[in-house]
């Protein structure tokens, strides 16, 4: 059974590219939220089996909602999406139990290798 | 393709440095073949190429690339000797890049042909690395990570804690080289292993981690309890791990190794991706020195943002003019202190962005070298081409635009200027001529001098060809005929070669180098050789000058060209041949009158001054009316629909918000005298 993703982006584009990504590549995009809040909502929703999380947003940012979201389900499976120069911030998320990062703009290879190596 | 316009920017800046390099390099290398450094340059630029273009999706470039990287591998490895064939083979790859290059530039796709190319690359990697091969393989799947040193007190450590049960790992990991934030990455795999585990030692230091600093692999001393599978588990879950090895030992056994080899030791690696393995011998190497030198921070900054940078520095000097004179006007003291101060600022700024601006001529003479080396080819002749003052600096503008006259007057130089070398052996001159260009500053100008030993100009050449091309000689000294060269269409080529005369004759390399407000001078002497003398201004926007009334109308003129300034009297206009001269220092100079040059209604009551100016060798004396002050203005371009109009380099606003123009000081002088 294909893996169920939950794709957190404020940038619709990022959204649609990140979606056609996966789902050709045999996962299953189980949700779409545009901030943090709604992140943490959606996964309480869905229970994806992962999580794929931009890290600036607007209202709640990508590492606040990974740190509530690991509060709800400590085994959650979150990959931190960030923009380059973003460093401190990836490894704050890192602290707070991101399983891994993808830097933007995305590639295919990595995104889908990261996300292979996160489930595995 | 992935979306990567962001960075294509960015690829083609890196691109042409990178392949700057790798021309330089090359040529440094046909001195130096045996040279490890100048290897060691070029393989890496390739490499960078390589990785860039591959990133990017440009899949010719990156072959052509790795088929260049291929062949310099064994070269590294002395299994190909550094010959001329290939020397060449390298410049023709590198034309091709630079023509892909161009291509991806203009249009976004590398439709070049690289095949022949790339066969006959493959060609010399298989024919003369086939031998040893299997000698490179072995060496090459045992890479060395660079572990840190260990203390006395961690051995202490470490044993009690093997008395409890804990393994003893030694752990390399190397991020791909193409992963962004390294630090980051290795951070990530650091916090999970600390999850199993105790780390011992790790370089580098957990605080430059943090800091984000990762140039090379990472590699630490580990205390765990877990099996190695599990240890290789927890790494090998990171995405973008290029290589790693995790490796069961005793704090014994690495502390006898350092002390054996005070360096690094090879351990077997497992490898991820084993498709770049040979330059992890040479990053090992290289990663302590990196880390020392302090780096130095810069940013790669868009020109057109530099130049809005500029012209708003520009507005707000034209601004703070404009207040000075409200406040001077209406006597307000109070603003003076605040004044001074936002003058004092504005100067700082200005003169920041003007530095800013500022461009090594190196930036113009890299590629001259290989230019001097292909036409030195072509003609069958012996050229030594040297250069000097690379590191002079010059506004971007001047740096941009000299070149392409530089080339003109260098190809010149090897073609008509530089004899063959039997005809230089008969003159008793060397066999190899030698053509030197130089650079250095001289006050708020900067000179560039191009100078060859060749034949010199044969004013009587010149006189002839001038003479058949119905251009009158005659009075003219042999120093005026040789400047000839520079009238318009003019060529003295008996048989037009593919090298000069083209057709762009030394007007137009004139006419540029007056564009920019530079001034060319020749001196030759036939047998020895000639020497073009280009006077350029360091700046271009922001000049010093003097504004000066003719009958109701303001000019500036750039105090650049001003030599001296007097009272002029009518009497002291002598008329000469139906022209006006001027008795300045003993000598008579030419003498203009700006209000009848333009065209102007004289205003009879005011005093006249005359403006001596200096022009090249040559002054001018230039009656105006009324002087009014010195002032710092800033040159705005006419626009493109006034082009035709000559006397004038520009307009400037000046502090009342009135516009006046700048004299082109150069043009007014030296113009044809018709009227």
């Amino acid at each position: 059974m294909s893996k169920r993703v939950l794709i957190v982006d404020d940038a619709a584009f990022m959204r649609i590219k990140l979606k056609d990504i996966l789902e050709k590549n045999g996962y299953e995009v189980a949700g779409e939220a545009q901030n943090g809040n709604e992140a943490v909502e959606k996964y309480k929703e869905v229970q994806p089996d992962i999580v794929t999380m931009d890290i600036t947003m607007p209202e709640k940012d990508g590492v606040e909602a990974l740190k509530e979201i690991k509060a709800m389900d400590s085994s959650a499976i979150v990959l931190m999406c960030s923009a380059m120069g973003q460093q401190t911030m990836v490894m704050d998320a890192i602290r707070a139990g991101a399983m891994d990062f993808i830097v933007k703009p995305f590639d295919t290879e990595r995104v889908i290798k990261a996300l292979d190596k996160a489930i595995s | 393709m992935e979306d990567n316009s962001a960075y294509l920017d960015l690829f083609f800046e890196e691109t042409d440095e990178n392949l700057a390099i790798l021309n330089q390099e090359v040529l440094q290398l046909e001195q130096n073949p045996e040279d490890k450094q100048i290897i060691d340059a070029i393989f890496r630029a390739a490499h960078t190429l390589k990785g860039m273009a591959a990133t990017m999706g440009f899949e010719t470039m990156a072959e052509l690339t790795h088929a260049v990287e291929s062949v310099f591998e064994l070269v590294k490895s002395d299994q190909v000797k550094v010959s001329s064939e290939l020397i060449s083979l390298f410049f023709e790859s590198l034309d091709l890049l630079t023509e892909i290059v161009e291509n991806l530039r203009l249009e976004n796709v590398e439709a070049v042909d690289i095949s022949d190319l790339v066969n006959r690359l493959h060609q010399v990697a298989n024919e003369e690395g086939e031998a040893s091969d299997s000698a490179v393989l072995n060496e090459n799947s045992q890479p060395k990570f660079d572990f840190p040193d260990l203390e006395e007190a961690d051995q202490l450590a470490v044993q009690s804690a093997e008395a409890t049960g804990y393994q003893f790992y030694a752990i390399g990991i190397r991020v791909e080289e193409e992963s962004m934030m390294k630090a980051a990455r290795a951070f990530m795999i650091l916090n999970r292993l600390e999850q199993i585990g105790d780390f011992v030692q790790m370089k580098p230091s957990a605080d430059a981690l943090e800091q984000g600093e990762l140039d090379g692999p990472v590699t630490l001393y580990f205390l765990s309890k877990e099996e190695k599978e599990e240890i290789e588990k927890h790494v090998e879950d990171s995405s973008e791990i290029e290589e790693f090895m995790v490796t069961a030992t005793t704090i014994e056994e690495e502390m006898k190794q350092q002390d054996d080899t005070q360096a690094k030791q090879s351990v077997p690696v497992n490898t991820i991706d084993s498709e770049s393995l040979k330059e992890v011998n040479e990053s090992v190497q290289k990663t302590p020195e990196r880390k020392k030198a302090p780096a130095r921070q810069t940013i790669r900054v868009d020109l057109t943002r530099l130049d809005q940078f500029m012209n708003l520095v520009s507005e707000l000097v034209i601004h703070r003019t404009r207040l000075e004179d409200v406040s001077e006007k209406n006597q307000l003291q109070e603003l003076n202190e605040p004044l001074t101060q936002v003058g004092r600022i504005t100067t700082e700024l200005q003169e920041l962005v003007l530095q800013l601006r500022m461009q090594p001529f190196n930036v113009v003479v890299q590629r001259f070298p290989r230019m001097m080396r292909d036409l030195t080819n072509e003609l069958g002749k012996e050229i030594d081409f040297l250069t000097e003052g690379e590191d002079t600096e010059l506004d971007r503008t001047v740096v941009s635009e000299i070149g392409e006259p530089l080339i003109h007057l260098l190809r010149n130089a090897a073609d008509h200027g530089i004899e063959m070398p039997d005809e230089r052996e008969q003159a008793g001159k060397p066999r190899t001529g030698k053509i030197k260009l130089s650079a250095y500053p001289e006050g708020n100008r900067v000179i560039v001098t191009l100078a060859d030993d060749g034949k010199g100009l044969n004013p009587r050449l010149i006189e002839q060809s001038a003479n058949k091309k119905g251009i009158s000689t005659e009075g003219m000294s042999d120093e005026q005929i040789q400047n000839l060269i520079f009238h318009p269409g003019f060529s003295t080529a008996a048989s037009v070669t593919g090298i000069s005369g083209r057709g762009v004759g030394m007007d137009a390399v004139k006419e540029k180098i007056s564009s920019l407000n530079g001034t060319i001078e020749t001196f030759s002497e036939v047998g020895k050789g000639t020497t073009f003398r280009i006077t350029l201004p360091l700046t271009l926007s922001i000049i010093q000058s003097l504004l000066v009334k003719v009958g109701t109308e303001t000019f500036a003129i750039p105090q650049a060209v001003i030599d001296k300034v007097n009272r002029f009297e009518e009497e002291e206009a002598i008329s000469v041949h139906q022209k006006e001269v001027y008795k300045y220092e003993g000598h008579t100079i030419p003498l203009i009158r700006v209000s009848k040059a333009l065209d102007i209604a004289e205003v009879d009551e005011s005093t006249q001054h005359v403006v001596v100016v200096l022009i090249g060798e040559n002054r001018y004396a230039l009656v105006v009316d009324e002087l009014i002050h010195q002032k710092e203005i800033v040159i705005k371009k006419l626009g493109r629909e006034l082009n035709e109009i000559s006397n004038f380099l520009g307009a400037t606003i000046l502090g009342d918000g009135s516009i006046s123009l700048i004299l082109d000081v150069t043009s007014l002088c030296t113009r044809k005298k018709d009227r």
